[in-house]
């Protein structure tokens, strides 16, 4: 599947592929596949236990990691005439490579009316982080147990957890910040079968564009001086 | 400075138990600063309780708000939870003392089930709310020194 774009959409993705293609071993099958699902599966769907449900709680504007507001610039690769390249490195605090959600390289985008000039500049992506709910549904105690153990060990381990977004092939923080059992009854089995949930609790860093791409051209006697205005070009529409 | 002209600025043979004075050498700011850190702790529990109420009162506010938290809306509440060491203070937000006939209630809404998604209130209050609270104290704290 291609990557997709979009905040939020990016992150939904890479979120399912990272709990996707989980498989639990019992004396009856050696290779049970875990299905994943956003939300619980309407009624049509068959549900094959065991299966995990994924659902965004919230966003949160992370103050923590909000920069007082700066201009971030790019290069687009070739220095004007007459210019040296290192005076259009890349690599100062406030270079940027990708646009979140969108691409590995934002030199690559059209920038706001100047496509074709050698600087783009933004304003500093706004940080957020998105609360996730992961809950896992399971017939047996054992594939309960088994899920729990692969997901603190293998896709959500404390202090080390990550998401890799594909599209702007960025890694993000992926926190377990809380985790409970929340065992319940079956009301399609007449409240006569036990189902084990567990339920997760994730916080993952993400990137809000604060303003649209702009050029900015370079300044010269004659020529046209396409330097953005704030006011106008910035603000995203 | 010195007291007399031939005389050290400073005394080393008075014994340390007589307190800090001017004499003594020991500066008598000392003094103040201690009695200072000795009030921090009930000025820092004064002023967490009031922020605390506060953020109760007004949760509870917008619980009442809400269809389906109304019922439980008084029980949200956060209390103070010992740390098995004694000297550390951890707050548990929630809903507390819920009579039996509605204890499925908290954990039904907050992790939602096959019919309603999880509404998440305890938990999307703590990442919103906490920094405000922790904020709070600390103006709260610093007024009444003021």
């Amino acid at each position: 599947m291609p990557d997709r774009a979009g905040f939020l959409l990016a992150e939904d993705q890479a979120l399912k592929a990272k709990f996707s293609g989980i498989q639990l071993v019992d004396d009856r099958d050696t290779t049970r596949d875990v299905q994943v699902f956003f939300r619980y599966p309407e009624g049509e769907t068959e549900k094959k236990y065991p299966f995990i449900t994924l659902e965004m709680l919230d966003i949160n504007h992370a103050r923590a990691r909000q920069h007082s507001e700066q201009n971030i610039y790019n290069f687009r690769g070739t220095a004007p005439t007459g210019q040296p390249d290192d005076h259009y490195a890349t690599d100062d605090a406030k270079s940027f490579t990708y646009w979140p959600d969108t691409t590995t390289d934002v030199s690559t985008l059209v920038a706001n009316g100047a496509a074709s000039l050698p600087f783009v500049s933004a304003l500093e992506h706004v940080p957020v982080d998105l609360l996730y709910q992961v809950t896992t549904f399971t017939r047996s105690a054992l594939h309960d147990r088994a899920l729990q153990s692969h997901i603190l060990t293998k896709v959500a381990p404390f202090r080390r957890g990550y998401l890799a977004v594909g599209i702007d092939d960025s890694q993000r923080h992926m926190d377990l910040v809380d985790w409970r059992s929340a065992d319940m009854v079956d009301e399609e089995a007449g409240f006569k079968k036990r189902i084990f949930r567990k339920v997760y609790t994730l916080s993952i860093t993400a990137e809000i564009p604060a303003s649209n791409l702009a050029g900015i051209g370079q300044v010269t006697a004659q020529a046209e001086i396409a330097v953005k205005d704030k006011i106008t070009a910035d603000v995203l529409s | 400075m010195a007291q007399y002209d031939d005389a050290p600025s400073y005394s080393f043979d008075l014994p340390v138990d007589r307190g800090p004075s001017l004499l003594s050498g020991t500066p008598a700011v000392l003094a103040y600063a201690f009695e200072f850190v000795k009030t921090l702790p009930s000025v820092f529990a004064q002023a967490a309780n009031e922020v605390l109420e506060e953020h109760v009162s007004e949760s509870r506010e917008r619980l009442e708000r809400d269809d389906d938290y109304q019922g439980i809306a008084k029980y949200y509440d956060v209390v103070q939870v010992e740390d098995g060491e004694g000297d550390g203070v951890e707050l548990d937000f929630g809903f507390f003392k819920v009579p039996p006939n509605l204890s499925h209630k908290p954990l039904e809404l907050e992790v939602g089930d096959a019919i309603k998604p999880p509404k998440a209130f305890v938990r999307r209050t703590i990442f919103k709310k906490l920094d405000d609270v922790v904020e709070d104290i600390g103006k709260k704290v610093n007024q009444h020194y003021a």
